[in-house]
């Protein structure tokens, strides 16, 4: 009787324990990878700042368990990365690694996180690669993929420009996999609204690339009546200076589908964005015009002095994920608890329009969220921003994360 | 033509305007010369020249981009691990230092990927970790041998990936090869460097390999055709070429280099002609003038210049003819008053050697006549006497004419004047079955002498009377026009034939039987001491127009300092 009492306590004791663990007991320990300094640091800075409003947001909120960040500098170099990740698994113990901007960095990492067995949340990177032939059971990204840009960027084309028949295409990206596969996914979904297009270039200048002109001379004398621009981050308002002053943008009709509406891509430029762009990204100051995301944009504002680029909203993103996955996996202990939890994660996110809420898609691990494509116009709503999203179109996803590499 | 051609001196006008012609040809010529040779030689130095040494250094830059990857690879080869790794026959290891190496190799954005593969060319390891390309190797691609390396490549873009090439070099312990390393280069990296060569719209760089591959500097396949240099090679069968951009540095050149020069000569084609039609226009000008000097010269003054030309020419004209018409005043001034000289002395020789006999003749005569007493007798005295009253009443209107009297100026109302007139011809007027209308501004008053005014206007209307056989109208009207006092004196009678009125001045020239033909000469004298004008025009059948024009205030210098136009 005393042993089955025994047995008893130290079985209730030991759910108990379980219980307190997600409520407040055991630390979630996440280590997450942002470039803090260089050409990307930005983003970094900008998701510190994020992790520390979803941080508080949870504790606020309740029934959360405690999460323990610590965030270091990638500077966006493969081998950096992989020699944190390494030091956040093998010294630190995280039990989530988390961010990455860069697609060619994160695969290095992602390929570690499987070797590790280290769950991966993957926030600001986009390539397809890692939610299909780099796909393993833990990587999740919580951001749209580029390939979800390039969906919507397909039906932005055909909905506003099929009907002026054949169209010329150039395709212009940052030369390495997140390029190849924005062209390869803008090709597929072009070719299965059956818009008749014809490309007649395909550039792939350097990342962090300084000059463009090259480039942009080419794409000139090709003649192309849509150019689909792929860069990112401070390539991108190089190369729209650089266009803008050639005048690219009087010949041709500019189009970025994942990162160019993106906000700091605005400030940047500031009046130096020309109006008439097609552009999108993943998180808009001005779009959905939503409590949550108001209240975001405006935290964020008061924290910084500062409007937030779009890494903000994808890291305080992972760290909601992270946080309801352990929530309902009711710890860490469980790897493959999480791991459902993960598969079927659906989160209120700010990005969010009224009536939608985000999903990951449970076979691919990528989220899948509405994408909004504007036009650049005026609108100093957002300083030092001068041009912002205006005349917009949003593409709800499909039901299903299109996935090509089985074909 | 006015510019004597046999003249010594030739036009100065022309010469003048050929002076400017060679004054605006000679720096046109000058310039055109000059810019041709300056864009023959920039084309010499774009095409040529200058070239060489930026092709040479981009050629070095290329090359050594080249050696330093290659360099790298070697490294890797030489490294004990990668021996080792080979050697075992094991996947890599995730936490080894072969692969931090690898991957810290192919950090930089010029490489692809770093491959290790056995000695079958089995992929054992790929850094970094990519689902990107592994664009196989064509039978077409080239493959060189560069010092201990094999060189695949160039692979061209294709199908959405960029295009690449390859360093491979075997790793061998003891001379035992245990496998290769691999070095994917990113082919834009190589030609990028290109790029400092292109001249837009004049020559672009090219990396030609084989003679079969043709690259720009974006790393796509070049068209360019005509060769303006080629490099050194930078690997075995590789080198750089610069070539026109659709002869676009050749042809359009040399094209626009032609059409100057063809301007250039239309130009100076234009101002030749704009200058020989300014001589001929100026021509135009000037021989009226040459011509009129002619016509002075050989004393005819009647001949006007056309003050038609432009500016200064115009005023030229101008000029001229009033020179010419103050000349022929001042001749026929002379003239007339060296003839009324000659014409006075005669008249007072007649005066006093005619006159004088004649009194005698008539006094003697007197005497005849009161001795006679047969009445055919006494009746020839009287016709005889008769006939040298007439003779008298002619000396003494030659008298008048020849010698007038100085004018006695005294302010005259026409009113008056004209009824006196009136009043004397009234019976003439009467006998002849003529009316006299006095008309025009009633209250007019001039200076001028009254009976020479008195004796024009009677000699004037006896005149009319004299036409107006059957009877008629004679009016007589005194106006003012202008500054100027104007006195008419018009009939609807015979008129004259224009035979007649060009004679009809001159002394002794008459078509009555009995007149002297001294009437209107001494009239027309009469008017011009009292400086007036008498213009008379007459109309055979349909009468006679005589308008007198004086001064207001008069102005006794008569025709001598007149300038009026010519009619």
């Amino acid at each position: 009787m005393r042993f089955f009492l025994a047995v008893t306590l130290a079985v209730c004791a030991s759910l108990s324990l379980a219980q307190t663990d997600v409520a407040n007991g055991t630390v979630v320990k996440v280590g997450c990878l942002y470039p803090l300094s260089g050409a990307g640091g930005l983003y970094g800075r900008d998701s510190q700042v994020a992790i520390a409003m979803a941080q508080d947001h949870l504790a606020a909120k309740g029934g959360y368990p405690k999460l323990d960040v610590t965030v270091r500098d990638s500077r966006s170099k493969t081998l950096r990365s992989l020699l944190i990740a390494r030091s956040f698994v093998e010294d630190d113990g995280v039990d989530f690694l988390c961010g990455v901007v860069s697609s060619a960095v994160a695969l290095t990492v992602s390929d570690y996180a499987r070797s590790s067995e280290t769950f991966f949340i993957g926030t600001d990177h986009a390539s397809p690669a890692l939610t299909s032939t780099h796909l393993h059971p833990y990587y999740f990204r919580v951001t749209n993929g580029a390939r979800q840009s390039m969906s919507a960027g397909a039906q932005y084309i055909a909905e506003h420009y099929a009907a002026q028949g054949l169209l010329k295409i150039s395709f212009i990206g940052p030369d390495y996999d997140y390029g190849y596969r924005s062209y390869e996914d803008l090709r597929r979904f072009l070719d299965d609204l059956g818009v008749q297009y014809d490309v007649v270039s395909t550039y792939w200048p350097k990342l962090f690339d300084t000059d463009f002109s090259l480039y942009i001379r080419n794409i000139m004398a090709d003649e192309p009546d849509i150019v689909v621009n792929a860069h990112w981050g401070l390539d991108l308002v190089t190369f729209v200076r650089q266009a803008d002053r050639l005048g690219l943008f009087k010949q041709s009709q500019f189009m970025n589908f994942d990162t160019g509406g993106n906000y700091e891509i605005l400030a940047e430029l500031g009046s130096d964005m020309p109006a008439g762009l097609v552009l999108s990204a993943r998180h808009h100051l001005n779009w959905p015009k939503t409590a949550a995301n108001q209240t975001f944009v405006q935290e964020f504002h008061q924290r910084t002095g500062r409007f937030p680029s779009y890494s903000a909203e994808g890291a305080y993103s992972g760290i909601l994920a992270i946080a309801e996955a352990v929530r309902q996996a009711g710890g860490t202990a469980d790897k493959e608890k999480i791991k459902t939890a993960l598969e079927t994660l659906s989160l209120a996110l700010p990005e969010d329009p009224d009536g939608f809420q985000s999903y990951m898609d449970p076979k691919h691990h990528q989220i899948m969220q509405a994408q909004a494509i504007g036009r650049t116009g005026p609108n100093a709503d957002f300083p030092p921003a001068q041009m912002m999203l205006t005349d917009i179109s949003v593409y709800f996803p499909p039901p299903q994360w299109p996935d090509f590499s089985g074909q | 033509m006015i510019f004597g051609r046999d003249g010594r001196n030739g036009s100065v006008a022309k010469n003048y305007l050929f002076a400017a012609l060679f004054a605006a040809l000679l720096p046109l010529i000058l310039i055109s010369v000059l810019y041709d040779r300056y864009s023959a030689q920039l084309i010499d130095t774009i095409s040529h020249s200058r070239a060489e040494g930026e092709l040479e250094a981009v050629t070095s830059r290329m090359g050594s981009f080249l050696g330093g990857h290659l360099n790298r690879l070697e490294n890797i080869v030489d490294l004990p691990e990668t021996a080792r790794f080979l050697g075992s026959g094991q996947p890599i290891n995730e936490a080894s230092d072969l692969l931090d190496f690898l991957l810290l190799e192919a950090e930089s954005q010029d490489v692809y990927s770093i491959e290790l593969l056995d000695p079958k060319g089995k992929v054992l390891a790929v850094v970094p970790s990519s689902d990107g390309f592994r664009g196989d190797v064509l039978p077409t691609t080239p493959i060189i041998s560069f010092q201990n390396a094999e060189v695949v490549g160039p692979v061209l873009p294709a199908d959405g990936y960029p295009g690449w090439f390859q360093f491979s070099l075997p790793v061998k312990v003891d001379h035992q090869i245990l496998g290769y390393a691999v070095m994917r280069m990113r082919l834009a990296s190589l030609t990028e460097q290109m790029q400092p060569l292109e001249l837009e719209g004049i020559r672009t760089p090219q990396l030609v390999v084989f003679d079969r591959m043709k690259l720009k500097s974006t790393g796509a396949m070049a068209t360019g055709e005509t060769i303006l240099q080629s490099s050194r090679a930078i690997l075995p069968g590789w080198h750089l070429e610069l070539v026109a951009q659709n002869d676009q540095l050749t042809s359009p050149r040399q094209t626009l280099r032609i059409v100057l020069l063809l301007l250039s000569a239309l130009l100076a084609a234009v101002m030749v002609l704009l200058f020989l039609r300014l001589s001929h226009r100026l021509n135009t000008y000037l021989a009226p003038l040459k011509a009129g000097a002619d016509a002075v010269s050989r004393g005819d003054f009647m001949t006007a210049v056309p003050e038609t030309g432009p500016g200064e020419l115009g005023s030229l004209a101008k000029a001229f003819n009033h020179m010419r018409r103050h000349l022929r005043d001042m001749i026929n001034s002379r003239v007339e008053s060296e003839r009324r000289a000659s014409l006075g002395n005669l008249a007072a020789g007649i005066a006093h050697e005619v006159r004088n006999p004649l009194a005698t003749v008539v006094t003697a005569l007197y005497g005849l006549k009161r001795q006679e007493t047969k009445g055919d007798r006494i009746e020839m005295y009287d016709e005889i006497a008769e006939e040298i009253e007439r003779v008298d009443q002619t000396i003494e209107e030659f008298l008048k004419y020849a010698r007038p009297a100085r004018p006695n100026v005294e302010r005259v109302a026409v009113r008056d004047v004209f009824r006196s007139l009136h009043t004397l011809t009234a019976a003439k007027l009467m006998e002849h079955g003529v009316t006299l209308n006095l008309g025009g501004e009633s209250r007019l008053e001039f200076e001028i002498d009254e009976a020479h005014l008195r004796q024009i206007l009677l000699n004037l209307i006896l005149n009319s009377i004299d036409a107006l056989p059957q009877g008629g109208l004679i009016s007589l009207t005194a106006l003012r026009v202008g500054g100027d006092v104007q006195i008419r004196v018009e009939d609807n009678g015979t008129g004259m034939t224009e035979e007649v009125l060009a004679k009809v001045l001159r002394p002794f020239f008459t078509t009555r039987t009995r007149g002297s033909g001294l009437g209107l000469a001494v009239c027309a004298e009469l008017v011009r001491s009292n400086g007036g004008r008498m213009d008379i025009e007459s109309a055979e059948g349909k009468g006679t127009k005589v308008t007198l024009t004086f001064p207001r205030s008069a102005k006794r210098s008569g025709a001598d300092d007149q300038d009026h136009p010519d009619h």
